[in-house]
């Protein structure tokens, strides 16, 4: 066995001659050497002295060279000291992640379903209905809308590529791209390219013929399936099948209410919590019952650091926090249009445009000068920049051509930047950088405020419909009632109550083995 | 002993109008402290009554005015931390002083955030930039667009274009 001492050894000593004159180079670790061969040189970065035959190596692990950042392939133009990289990571525009965040929108019913299929086809052209800032549940379940009546505009057959196991009734919207297999986008329908009808009717044709077969005599029989040209007497087998499907279906009027039909809103107002991995198929009650829920996803490219952010503005104390911020009169859904907003963001109020939730706090508008916001030097917008979000540079960037260019040219770093792909002779290639602000604002300070408007209304609310009994009340409680808690019942409400003669006159007292006194009634 | 020899300090505005100001309520100003320390006028005995005002080419005498009123009131605050480079800082923490002070008109505001980085006030720089920070925020493009007075130039189609999906893109 030959020692491995000696081996490591020669090694070195073959490394040695080979490096020549450098072999002490190699070793060296003194700041001041006197060896001649190869003289001492500085880094020109760092100013670390170095054999000059080591000054080239060095420069690929220096910490003070300027390199591009690790993301570079990914789209971030920063050239960083090395030793700053790990800093700046975290904030790196192209350090970005998707957000998944699903919400889920019941359609009110068959009918509203059909109107959202032929506002997405063209036949009839939608408009958006003006609503109030303050009414954030209609403005979210608005825009949720418009993104489904988009997927309808997109051919049937589109739409059933886009479904999966788990959306397996309406895929989730926005639909994913899709290509052809050369390469060319697939984009929504013209009008004139969209099957008129219903376009579920195709599927439940099929169904239908199905149950048929089913339905047929001797459908069960299994000789029949087994082998369809032997003779053989016939094994009925499940009877029970012949019958399921004739059950009678409940066919009540489905209406869309006043609420829904003035707004123009077929979803209903109030998000349906379905978690991400339920199948959204007959496990759930009202889709058995052939309702139709949409799935929207948010697919907001975020920056790393900015995520909780993200979540807690948009998501948790956006979406999820609406029940608490608008609380309808009960009487909504016969058209009652009032509400309270019990939990309110202090100094300002949340605004929902664009498909995003804005803080906007309480200013006074400035009188305005000749100097504004478009004329200002970057160097004053950088500093205005420190105290926005992205979703408010996501709106200048949109004010006017100047502001756009500016913040797309020279703050772009403080949005996000993702890859784009192309896809050619069936593959993916690299196509170029997307720029965007994403739709992050920061959190706001919410408050819990009492809201006595809202018992204020019920009984005056113009939808309220109360029973009136016109009956003789019937006697419960006798009139000499002594509660425990509240002692005897006062004059003024004694008439109330109609006593028998039998119970009228003081209660008899009663002394129990203790001695205290107890009330018979108690 | 600081109160009795409190220096002053002579300034003056691009319209040569000349401020004498304690030399404690400029220490605000970056700009003008480093100035006076590199120029040896920091210490006890030194004689400032004399001296030629400080010329600020960049800033009126409006504006320095407002400058100076701001700088005084603020003149014992304590020192800022050292600005960490964190993004997202609030802008609902304004005191309540200075949200009086700026009320002004937007000419006067920018120019100040000019004065104030000029000047290197960090304070009064914080302030007015979240003072139009807080004028941004929660608004949608028209309601910038009318509160700054901006042009909209963009096209329909470019406006379409835009709303559909607001994004840069190159190769």
């Amino acid at each position: 066995m030959p020692d491995e001492s000696d081996d490591d050894e020669i090694n070195i000593e073959m490394f040695d001659s080979y490096l020549g004159i450098h072999a002490h180079c190699s070793h060296c670790i003194f700041a001041q050497c006197s060896y001649t061969e190869c003289p001492m040189d500085l880094c020109k970065y760092c100013h670390i002295p170095l054999h000059c035959c080591k000054v080239e190596d060095h420069t690929e692990i220096c910490l003070k060279v300027q390199v591009p950042c690790l993301n570079s392939r990914f789209g971030c133009n920063e050239i960083l000291r090395r030793d700053r990289i790990s800093a700046h990571l975290p904030s790196c525009p192209a350090s970005a992640i998707v957000c998944t965040r699903e919400t889920n929108w019941k359609c009110l019913n068959d009918e509203a379903k059909m109107q959202l299929k032929r506002w997405g086809k063209g036949i009839e052209s939608y408009e958006r209905v003006s609503i109030p800032e303050e009414e954030l549940d209609v403005l979210l379940a608005q825009n949720a809308q418009e993104e489904i009546i988009q997927s309808y505009s997109y051919s049937r057959k589109s739409r059933v590529r886009c479904r999966d196991r788990i959306n397996n009734k309406h895929p989730i919207v926005p639909l994913r791209s899709l290509f052809t297999d050369r390469g060319e986008q697939i984009g929504p329908l013209d009008k004139e390219n969209h099957d008129q009808g219903d376009s579920s009717d195709e599927e439940r044709a099929i169904e239908k013929a199905k149950r048929k077969k089913q339905l047929a005599m001797f459908a069960n029989c299994w000789m029949c399936q087994y082998d369809p040209a032997s003779q053989h007497l016939h094994t009925l087998g499940n009877e029970n099948q012949k019958f399921r499907h004739q059950t009678k279906k409940r066919n009540t009027p489905k209406e869309i209410g006043t609420f829904n039909s003035t707004r123009k809103l077929m979803l209903a107002i109030d998000e349906e919590f379905i978690p991400e991995v339920t199948t959204k198929a007959d496990n759930i009650y009202y889709l058995r019952r052939g309702g139709t829920v949409y799935t929207k996803v948010c697919l907001g490219v975020i920056r790393r650091d900015h995520v909780s952010n993200h979540f807690r503005s948009q998501h948790a104390e956006g979406e999820n926090q609406i029940p608490c911020m608008i609380q309808r009169c009960p009487l909504w859904h016969r058209g009652c249009s009032f509400y309270v907003t019990p939990l309110k963001p202090r100094n300002g109020r949340i605004r929902y445009f664009d498909g995003c939730f804005h803080f906007c706090p309480n200013t006074e508008e400035s009188p305005l000068a000749e100097r504004t916001l478009d004329t200002v030097p970057p160097v004053i917008f950088f500093q205005i920049t420190k105290f926005l979000s992205t979703a408010n540079l996501r709106v200048l960037s949109m004010v006017n051509k100047s502001m756009r260019t500016m913040l797309f040219q020279r703050f772009r770093w403080l949005g996000v930047v993702e890859l784009l792909w192309k896809k050619i002779d069936g593959f993916w290639e690299e196509n170029g950088f997307k720029w965007s602000f994403p739709k992050t604002d920061q959190p706001a300070n919410f408050s819990y405020n009492s809201c006595p408007e809202m018992n204020l209304h019920i009984p005056k609310c113009p939808y309220s419909d109360p029973i009136e009994w016109s009956e003789a009340k019937v006697p419960v409680f006798p009139a000499e009632f002594l509660s425990p808690i509240f002692g005897s019942v006062d004059e003024a409400r004694a008439d109330l109550f109609v006593l028998p003669d039998v119970w009228r006159g003081d209660a008899p007292r009663l002394e129990d083995s203790k001695g205290r006194l107890r009330n018979e009634w108690m | 002993m600081a109160d009795a020899k409190k220096g002053m300090i002579k300034i003056s505005s691009s319209d040569n109008e000349v401020y004498s100001v304690e030399r404690d309520v400029i220490r605000l100003s970056t700009t003008i402290n480093t100035l006076l320390q590199d120029l040896g006028m920091d210490g006890d005995g030194v004689e400032t009554e004399n001296a030629d005002p400080i010329p600020l080419q960049n800033v009126n005498s409006a504006i320095l005015k407002k400058v100076i009123g701001w700088c005084q009131y603020h003149k014992d605050d304590p020192v800022p931390a050292e600005d960490s480079d964190s993004r997202e800082k609030r802008t609902d923490d304004i005191p309540s002083w200075d949200v009086e002070f700026l009320k002004v008109d937007q000419g006067t505001l920018f120019e100040l955030i000019l004065a104030a980085n000029y000047l290197d006030i960090k304070g009064l720089l914080e302030v007015t930039c979240k003072t139009v920070a807080n004028m941004i925020r929660g608004k949608t493009v028209e309601d910038i667009r009318r509160t700054f007075n901006i042009k909209n130039d963009f096209t329909p189609e470019e406006e379409e274009q835009i709303r559909k999906e607001n994004a840069w893109c190159e190769d």
